[in-house]
């Protein structure tokens, strides 16, 4: 067809557009109760639904399980600092930070963590376990959060620096 | 469903790493092959349904750019933007408006483009990676995330530790689908592979390799469906849609426990109720032997095992040894993915329906050289995106 | 009197936190298209503005499409417009933003070549915004070094 054979001679250069934008929003009212106590407090908080006991982490008003409304009064309870590895990725590529677009890099594995709640179900947490030797490392085994100091806590997973592996 | 409904025709480009085309003008050639497959002309379609993911190509609201370029000016559109299962929720979406008289014929439309910054300013990887993990909590899942490939590690990990497969299988599953692809001339991937070129490529995350993952494709897909009365009138070859189903399926990937930190086996437990509900309402017993050919959304390799399994075509923790024994190659008993599925092609937007379209292509027979050597009668595609979403197709040679 | 809140006070009286998160798609570069890509090259290499004609519906368009949108023909026949035309409709922007061809206060409108069916979104310039009339003759001012892009097109003066 005449088009293809016109692009080699009609060539400009890509389109190309910059547009600096931010977004900033709120995390909603029981999110941002999450994220005061992991800032202030360096607490990691949860909720138990009052009608099935399933523990919400993160915390919500509205539970996924039985779809229970936990408005009024809710339940608000402290998971962890422990936590039993449930799943494992290593991760030998680099990621983008979603805060900066910068490339991020990490040497220690991400785990799927079963954080210790009081509900009738653990709650769930993606993070770093500190150890770089992944034949150490096995899905069953124990680890404890690791928190940064109050001056660098931002309320963001990040304030947890890592979780490390609790005894044996 | 109210009133039967027929694929009438299918087109796509030819699919490519960069395409030099932009979204508009692949989307205007698959439509374009779509039309001429049914032989018909725009007048003859009465709707467009266009299967889109926000602003993945640069700007939002496609169809706005899109309008002259898939026909839908002053005509009945639908926009459906579902993330990665977005091409079979529109189709799914266009059977239900012929299903219920809304319509008669319904094009759907479905163009992967991923335009990305200048490589100095970030690397294309990392970006649409990125993108992928767009939609994931900002505080829960984001920082840390690798968007699908962390995922697909987790699982092949959890699938290792309870099934005992090995890698060299899931190279022979990879080989396979290369195979296949050399013989669909739309695929993107199509140089042979052999079981050593998998097990030396590059380990992503443990145990996912670089060729075990799908790859990233720029191309265009367009199915037309039709209610049987205009079926019949525009091809002496409809395909007929059994039954549809669509289920989501949790708040956070986190959340899928079932696929990420299983007990006993790997499961996408939307996959598995939408089989159920499927198999349940068309009278299927025994998927594996009634389904004459299956094509599952597979983002990697490793997918492809637990999603068999899933669908109960196999039991649980079986599925890598029935692939191990060639039954899934396209002259099996259980051919999976003969066109190469989309560890082979993965345009991200058409990726669902490319499977609708290639079992309704070995229904009539039109594969070519990559049909599957049998009469096939009944078919069944799936389609797979964020979080644990499922559309089903059964397709069939009989009304 | 105000209904009571479903949520709990301390939750609602607290300081809301917020994320800040830069957009992903702030900086994009894609590929222009064949039929736009001729549109900017013959505007750069020969200060030419140029359309797609259907032959079917006798409509030219500009900018060209690749399909008519009347009758959805392939349009492969181009034709040359005139560097001049008419102001069919305008406005004038006060309000600052982001991207902005000019600054504010500027006019922008839609501009029907001569020869073209369809109109043209660009800018006025050299002119007072309080003379703009629609239906005023205008004509398109090109840069002298063109890159192959629509500011290879200053603006549009009244004639």
């Amino acid at each position: 067809m005449s088009r293809s054979k016109s692009q080699g001679q009609y060539e400009v250069p890509p389109s190309h557009m910059i547009t600096s934008v931010f977004m900033e929003y709120p995390m909603g009212l029981f999110m941002g109760k999450f994220m005061r106590e992991l800032k202030e407090n360096a607490r990691l908080v949860g909720m138990v639904c009052r009608q099935c006991g399933h523990t919400m982490f993160p915390p919500q008003a509205l539970c996924s399980v039985c779809y229970g409304e936990n408005f009024q009064d809710p339940q608000w309870v402290e998971v962890g600092p422990e936590a039993t590895v449930a799943g494992l990725m290593e991760i030998k590529m680099p990621w983008l930070n979603p805060w900066t677009l910068t490339l991020r890099a990490s040497q220690y594995p991400v785990g799927i963590l079963m954080v210790d709640a009081p509900g009738r179900s653990p709650g769930v947490i993606w993070h770093f376990i500190a150890e770089t030797d992944v034949s150490k490392l096995r899905v069953g085994m124990r680890v404890k959060a690791v928190f940064k100091p109050r001056e660098e806590r931002e309320g963001l997973m990040e304030d947890i620096l890592y979780w490390a592996p609790v005894g044996e | 469903m109210k009133r039967k409904v027929a694929i009438v025709g299918f087109g796509q480009t030819e699919m490519v790493a960069r395409s030099p085309k932009t979204k508009m003008e692949l989307a205007n050639q698959a439509v374009r092959r779509a039309m001429d497959d049914a032989q018909i002309t725009i007048k003859d379609v009465d709707e467009v349904v266009i299967a889109d993911i926000e602003f993945f190509h640069g700007s939002g609201e496609s169809e706005m750019q899109l309008a002259d370029c898939v026909g839908h000016y002053m005509k009945p559109v639908m926009k459906i933007e579902t993330g990665g299962t977005v091409s079979g929720s529109a189709c799914i979406s266009a059977v239900h408006h012929i299903a219920a008289g809304a319509c008669d014929v319904s094009l759907v439309s479905a163009t992967g483009v991923f335009p990305a910054p200048p490589p100095d300013v970030i690397p294309r990887g990392a970006f649409l990676q990125a993108s992928l993990s767009a939609g994931m909590h900002p505080v829960w899942e984001k920082w840390c995330s690798v968007g699908a490939i962390g995922l697909f590690a987790l699982m092949a990990n959890a699938y290792v530790r309870l099934s005992g497969c090995t890698e060299e299988t899931v190279a022979k599953c990879r080989a396979k689908a290369a195979r296949n692809a050399t013989r669909n001339p739309y695929a993107h991937l199509r140089g042979i592979m052999t079981v050593e070129d998998v097990l030396k490529s590059p380990m992503l995350m443990a145990p996912l390799r670089h060729l075990h993952m799908c790859p990233i494709t720029e191309g265009s897909a367009a199915l037309i469906f039709a209610s049987e009365e205009r079926a019949e009138k525009i091809t002496k070859n409809p395909v007929w849609v059994k039954d549809v189903v669509s289920l989501h399926g949790a708040q956070y990937w986190g959340a899928l426990h079932e696929m990420f930190a299983p007990k006993e086996r790997v499961a996408l437990p939307s996959l598995v109720k939408a089989c159920d509900i499927l198999y349940k309402r068309n009278g299927i017993t025994n998927p594996a032997k009634e389904l004459d050919v299956v094509e599952i959304y597979e983002p990697c390799t490793w997918a492809e095992l637990v999603f068999m399994e899933n669908m109960r075509l196999c039991e649980p923790n079986e599925a890598w040894k029935l692939a191990d024994r060639g039954a899934t190659e396209i002259d099996g008993e259980l051919p999976i993915n003969p066109s190469g599925g989309v560890t082979c092609t993965n345009p991200g937007m058409p990726s669902t329906m490319l499977r609708f379209g290639e079992v309704a292509l070995q229904i009539r027979g039109d594969a070519g050289e990559h049909q599957v050597p049998r009469e096939v009668r009944l078919g069944l595609a799936t389609g797979f995106g964020g979080t644990g979403w499922t559309p089903l197709m059964l397709l069939s040679k009989y009304k | 009197m105000t209904k009571a809140s479903i949520y709990p006070s301390e939750l609602e009286s607290a300081q809301p936190i917020t994320v800040k998160q830069p957009a992903l798609f702030t900086n994009v570069q894609y590929t222009v298209g064949a039929t736009d890509s001729r549109f900017f090259a013959e505007l750069r290499d020969r200060g030419k503005i140029m359309g797609t004609r259907c032959e079917t519906c006798d409509l030219v368009y500009v900018p060209p499409r690749m399909n008519c949108k009347e009758c959805f023909s392939e349009l492969n026949e181009w034709v040359e417009v005139e560097e001049k035309g008419l102001l069919v409709t305008y406005t004038i922007v006060h309000e600052p933003g982001i991207r902005q061809p000019m600054e504010p206060p500027y006019v922008l409108g839609i501009i029907r070549l001569d020869g073209a069916d369809t109109g043209l979104v660009h800018c006025l310039g050299e002119v007072d915004p309080d003379h703009v009339r629609i239906g005023m003759r205008v004509q398109a001012v090109l840069k002298e070094e063109r890159e192959g892009n629509i500011n290879d097109i200053r603006y549009f003066k009244p004639i």
